[in-house]
């Protein structure tokens, strides 16, 4: 079972939009979008929006400090920031706080908080924490073991085309957890997973 | 008997005296926050001028490439509505953004400076002394506005010497100076006073207002990333440039198809 809540580690920045439309008539309005976007590209211009409460910015500067991006590793700031981002509803955050707590880094592990912010961040449609909650479900951690519910999440997840979940779905049918086993149905899975093309070899399906 | 009489401060002098140090205080706070209103005002001007010049300019040839683009499509398609629109909607912002850019190029001669310490100080000394809102005599208070108006655009042309003219020539023709005893004094003072305050506030409102523009919050985005070593208006400047060459790009495509169309 592919275990994305370990391996997983946050390298995704959220880059606000660059595209510059037709949508605003003046020039200044339009510099003054473009300004912010560009004083984003630095570290000092990403904490002083993250300081002046925006959002992606705090997120941003919360995985600068989760993976020592340009920064010293610090997993406390990492949290801090994440934190102040996940309060403001950032579904992004709220999924990235809830793992620091799953997995233990800065603070004691605490289960029971991980699936709290996860489920905030599903709440706001976020995949990777819909197959968060599945995955926690799966293994009976914070809650009862329950495939079914397990299932319900990874489904979500995988029909946004998130690749973990899918993979995850197939085995789940592939072994007939929570399901009868159904090996077309794994098939299928398993070949969107293929399909990326990405990081998981289709293991499942050679053995099918 | 014989009584020393120690002379009791008239009540109402005393009152006069403590009026007079606070109109003194207000004509000094007045003075700085005007400056502070016109050198805002300065400010701008200087950071318009400059943005329009290196970013604004980029804007106007980027959306003109945009508006040809959409004037192609519109005729690739005439039938689509939607492109007629956009086409037309393109061509409005198009020479909407020349314009404003146009406007720098009219007022090429008349640079504006960053005021200097010797100019404010004048600037200061000016509008204190000359300061509508501190005279009860509405005829002087007419003249004075008159007055204030050419200190303004002084300070804003950046005009030293005509400042210190402004300054020596109001010296030399006195207002008529207010008699008629404490009583009348005390008022005109008082009436002062309340005039002095109501200018502050109008001025926190002008300068807040001023603050809340998108000019200023760019200009401040500016100077913060200046102070950080980075070159703002180049970066937007660059940003831009590599827009214009994608959408010359599709252009110079648009034109080739469209020979055939």
């Amino acid at each position: 079972m592919y275990d994305a809540n370990k391996k997983k580690s946050r390298s995704l920045l959220l880059k606000p939009k660059t595209e510059l439309a037709l949508q605003s008539t003046n020039l200044v309005s339009r510099g003054l979008d473009l300004v912010r976007q560009l004083s984003l590209n630095s570290i000092s211009g990403l904490r002083k929006a993250a300081e002046q409460g925006f959002a992606l910015a705090q997120y941003n500067l919360g995985v600068m400090y989760e993976n020592g991006i340009e920064v010293t590793q610090d997993y406390n700031e990492a949290m801090k920031w994440y934190r102040k981002a996940a309060e403001q509803g950032l579904a992004e955050a709220e999924n990235a706080l809830g793992y620091m707590y799953y997995s233990g880094k800065g603070l004691p592990g605490d289960y029971d908080e991980a699936i709290k912010w996860y489920r905030r961040a599903a709440e706001h449609g976020l995949a990777e924490a819909q197959f968060n909650i599945g995955f926690m479900y799966d293994n009976g951690r914070a809650v009862t073991r329950d495939y079914n519910e397990a299932i319900k999440w990874y489904q979500k997840a995988a029909e946004q085309g998130f690749v973990d979940a899918q993979y995850n779905l197939g085995v789940m049918y592939d072994k007939g957890k929570g399901v009868p086993q159904d090996h077309d149905e794994a098939l299928k899975w398993y070949s969107k997973v293929a399909k990326h093309g990405g990081f998981i070899e289709a293991r499942g399906m050679r053995q099918l | 008997m014989h009584v020393n009489l120690i002379p009791q401060p008239n009540p109402e002098e005393k009152e006069l005296t403590e009026k007079r140090i606070r109109l003194a205080d207000m004509a000094e706070m007045l003075s700085q926050n005007e400056l502070e209103l016109e050198t805002i005002k300065a400010d701008l001007l200087v950071f318009e001028e400059r943005y329009l010049r290196t970013v604004g300019v980029m804007y106007a040839e980027l959306d003109k490439i945009k508006a040809q683009i959409l004037e192609i499509l519109a005729r690739c398609y005439p039938l689509d509505e939607e492109a007629g629109k956009r086409a037309a909607e393109a061509r409005n912002q198009a020479r909407e953004s020349a314009r404003a850019t146009e406007f720098i190029e009219q007022h090429k001669k008349q640079k504006h400076l960053i005021p200097s310490d010797e100019l404010k100080k004048l600037y200061r000394e000016a509008a204190r002394t000359m300061h509508p809102d501190l005279t009860t005599n509405e005829e002087a208070r007419v003249a004075r506005q008159k007055m204030m108006v050419q200190i303004n655009l002084a300070y804003e042309n950046g005009d030293a010497e005509r400042l210190r003219l402004l300054l020596r020539r109001w010296l030399k023709s006195p207002e008529s100076v207010e008699g008629e005893g404490t009583g009348a004094e005390l008022m005109r003072v008082t009436r002062k006073i309340v005039q002095a305050e109501e200018r502050l506030r109008v001025i926190d409102i002008k300068m807040a207002k001023s603050k809340s523009t998108d000019l200023w919050l760019l200009k401040e985005e500016v100077d913060d990333a200046e102070q950080d070593g980075r070159d703002m208006l180049t970066e937007m400047a660059n940003a831009i440039k590599s827009e214009i060459d994608a959408a010359k790009d599709r252009l110079d495509n648009l034109m080739e198809n469209f020979d055939y169309v």
